[in-house]
């Protein structure tokens, strides 16, 4: 090699390695400043300290492969916050994170698990301002998006379903999660969905809801402990009213699982129906 | 002074398999993506200071070809090129370039590996060496003594501060073989002793995980290594404890017991005994496809339907989906079935050559294989007791690839390795 080609090859390696130094810092330390950044306001959020969380432009620009991460949780994080209690009202970080998913999505419209995220926040802000259809039809919009990506995702489609009965399209409804069901019947949570949507139906028929709620539980379906204490108070006051006896026994049985403070109680009444063949007077539960 | 500076920050390396932030999301695979970007980056830094000298200058810019001209460089940059084929041919081009916070498996980080085997050639020294031997045995160590803390504090399954019982387990297999195959090529008796305090560490280590892909992958590595032993060794007189025998004696001996307890074991899985011997209860009992297995296996099918001309045509089939695509394409050809065994949304097939063909179609898996032989000859051209070591770590690494996927500290000891071999067929010359 001679001289001049040894200049070239040499000045051309310095150049390329000064760019890799930037390239090494950028590729890692930007996306993990943002996410270290977020973790902490999103940790700090609900101590009082959410303003500083909205200014934070850092968090959100330039677009890392960290942004993805970040959009998705901050959403979830919202998510949370409404289903341990804690917020209640529209808060203005649901609306900021929504916002920033639905950026993210119009830029990188591939992922089914954040279409069906935002529909679950978009529902969420329709529960938090008095059923909105607008807002149902929004979520509408994105998980019919979610479904074009993942078209068999049970999870998915049960909240699809589910904002359907919300926008009161039972048909529709009863379409999506009988098809979700009849592509895989093994699956436990298809049977739980078929059931709380046929409580949402305008005339529901309870001993059907109640066969496939059960079969669900039964079969290992884990859903959210609270959704089905407050199913198995309707069913705990139909199946009185109606002096259903065996199915009565089943929903006494089945409380007893999910509400174990009240075991005594329940019991109690189990005790009585075997010594006396019949339902006792009892106070009916007070719905929510 | 900036060779010193170099060879220093590309010895300590090994250290980040220490290191896993707290206080953030994904921290044992983030954490050390960070500071291996942020060791590399100043040692590109750098670079230029040591290569400009005009003293050097010629030197290296004349070693810097004679390694881009070694089969294992020329493989990687045969694996590298299809790729890049793959990414700019991607479902989804961002994360194809430049990976998921949680994977880091993007084109720059395969890229960015690669300029890590040509730093660590281009500066490679037997001190240097010798100094990243010592700093993993170190990691290594701590690691198994970490995670059998961990057992004893009541985790089932310890991942150390790798994070993960898979990684650890891989981890181990990798940068504990690279260490033991070190310790086994030096000839000093010291280093014999602990070469095989280390393998039976090493082999612990990975019981401790219960990673049964990785351990299977073991099990096979050291049946392939005893037979080759048998087949192609010199017999030498060896003295193991107070018995003198030959080397090929030794070696039909171990194999013998293997093989003998393995068939005991198979024919008796059913057994109570089994159930009750904490890593051998997870292989035990003749429902050997539990839910995950089947949950893996749906996988596997939906990953074949994601490549198949007459559902995406041929040009999914050639190049694949692009790197960290495989969850695009299970998305489109999930199976409901899966939801019974696993509600877990996949972004890899769990099987190392499936996610390869999915993401980079044919071309690419091709061009894997070829870089898996390399490796193979590579290993296979060495000479004495590191031979066998590696062929039994690579024959577990390539069976333990059809259970599990990789994560990026594995692929920094998979070009470590890369460097060794290099190393030593320099040596061999």
């Amino acid at each position: 090699m001679n001289n001049k080609s040894l200049k070239i090859t040499g000045s051309l390696l310095v150049i390329v390695t000064l760019c890799l130094s930037v390239v090494f810092f950028v590729w890692t330390l930007v996306p993990f400043l943002q996410l270290g950044n977020f973790y902490h306001k999103i940790s700090s959020a609900f101590s009082g300290k959410q303003e500083s969380f909205k200014e934070t432009d850092f968090l959100f620009t330039p677009f890392t492969s960290a942004q993805g991460l970040i959009r998705y949780n901050f959403v979830n994080t919202m998510l949370d916050q409404y289903r341990a209690g804690r917020v209640t009202k529209v808060h203005p970080l649901l609306t900021v994170s929504i916002e920033r998913l639905k950026e993210y999505v119009a830029r990188e419209p591939y992922f089914p698990n954040y279409f069906f995220l935002l529909g679950r926040a978009t529902d969420l802000m329709a529960d938090l301002n008095n059923n909105d259809q607008n807002f149902l039809k929004e979520a509408e919009g994105y998980y019919v998006q979610g479904l074009a990506l993942n078209p068999y995702r049970q999870d998915g489609r049960y909240a699809y379903a589910i904002n359907l009965t919300n926008q009161g399209r039972e048909a529709d409804a009863q379409k999506v999660i009988r098809e979700t069901l009849s592509e895989n019947k093994a699956v436990p949570e298809s049977h739980y969905y078929v059931g709380v949507l046929e409580l949402k139906r305008t005339k529901p028929d309870k001993v059907f809801a109640l066969s496939e709620i059960e079969t669900a539980l039964t079969g290992g379906a884990n859903p959210d402990p609270k959704l089905t204490l407050q199913i198995y108070d309707i069913f705990f006051n139909y199946f009185y009213t109606k002096k259903d006896l065996e199915r009565f026994q089943v929903v006494l049985e089945r409380k007893k699982q999910l509400d174990p403070k009240q075991n005594q109680t329940y019991d109690a009444i189990l005790n009585d129906i075997k010594k006396n063949g019949s339902i006792p007077a009892i106070n009916l539960l007070p719905l929510k | 002074m900036p060779k010193k500076i170099i060879t220093t920050l590309l010895s300590l390396v090994p250290l980040i398999g220490l290191y896993s932030p707290a206080d953030s999301f994904f921290p044992f695979i983030a954490g050390k993506v960070l500071l291996w970007g942020l060791v590399l980056g100043a040692i590109s830094f750098v670079i230029p200071f040591e290569v400009l000298a005009k003293t050097k200058r010629n030197f290296y810019t004349e070693h810097f070809i004679e390694i881009i001209r070694k089969p294992l460089a020329k493989s990687y940059g045969f694996f590298l090129v299809t790729m890049t084929i793959s990414v700019v041919l991607a479902y989804e081009p961002h994360v194809a370039w430049w990976g998921s916070f949680v994977r880091w498996e993007g084109l720059v980080t395969y890229f960015l590996l690669g300029i890590y085997f040509l730093y660590c050639s281009l500066f490679f020294t037997p001190r240097l060496w010798k100094n990243i031997t010592k700093l993993t045995l170190l990691v290594v160590v701590i690691s198994i003594v970490y995670s059998f803390g961990q057992i004893v504090a009541g985790t089932e399954r310890p991942g150390a501060l790798i994070g993960n019982p898979l990684f650890l387990a891989q981890y181990l297999l990798l940068a504990g073989g690279l260490v033991i195959a070190t310790l086994a090529s030096a000839s000093s008796s010291k280093n014999k002793v602990l070469m095989y305090v280390m393998t039976l560490a090493v082999f612990f280590g990975i019981l401790f995980t219960q990673t049964r892909g990785v351990i299977v992958g073991v099990v096979v590595g050291v049946i392939v290594g005893l037979i080759t032993f048998l087949v192609q060794s010199e017999n030498h007189k060896i003295k193991i404890f107070w018995i003198s025998k030959s080397s090929k004696w030794f070696a039909g001996v171990i194999l013998a017991i293997f093989m003998c307890f393995s068939g005991l074991f198979i024919a008796t899985r059913d057994s109570v005994v089994w159930h009750k011997i904490p890593i051998l209860k997870r292989f035990a009992g003749s429902e050997i496809i539990d839910s995950t297995s089947k949950s893996r296996i749906i996988s596997i099918n939906t990953s074949i339907a994601s490549i198949l001309p007459k559902n995406e045509g041929w040009k999914r089939t050639l190049f694949g989906w692009g790197n960290e695509n495989y969850q695009f394409a299970w998305s489109k050809y999930y199976n409901p079935e899966l939801y019974h065994y696993d509600s877990a949304s996949f972004d890899r097939a769990h099987n190392k050559y499936f996610d390869v063909l999915v993401m980079q179609g044919v071309v690419g898996f091709i061009a894997y294989l070829v870089l898996l032989a390399v490796y193979f000859v590579s290993i296979y051209k060495l000479h004495g007791a590191e031979k066998y070591i590696l062929l039994i770590v690579w024959t577990a690494y390539c069976v333990q690839n059809i259970f599990a996927f990789e994560s990026f500290f594995g692929y920094v000891y998979l070009v470590l390795l890369g460097i060794y071999l290099m190393f030593n067929s320099y040596r061999n010359a």
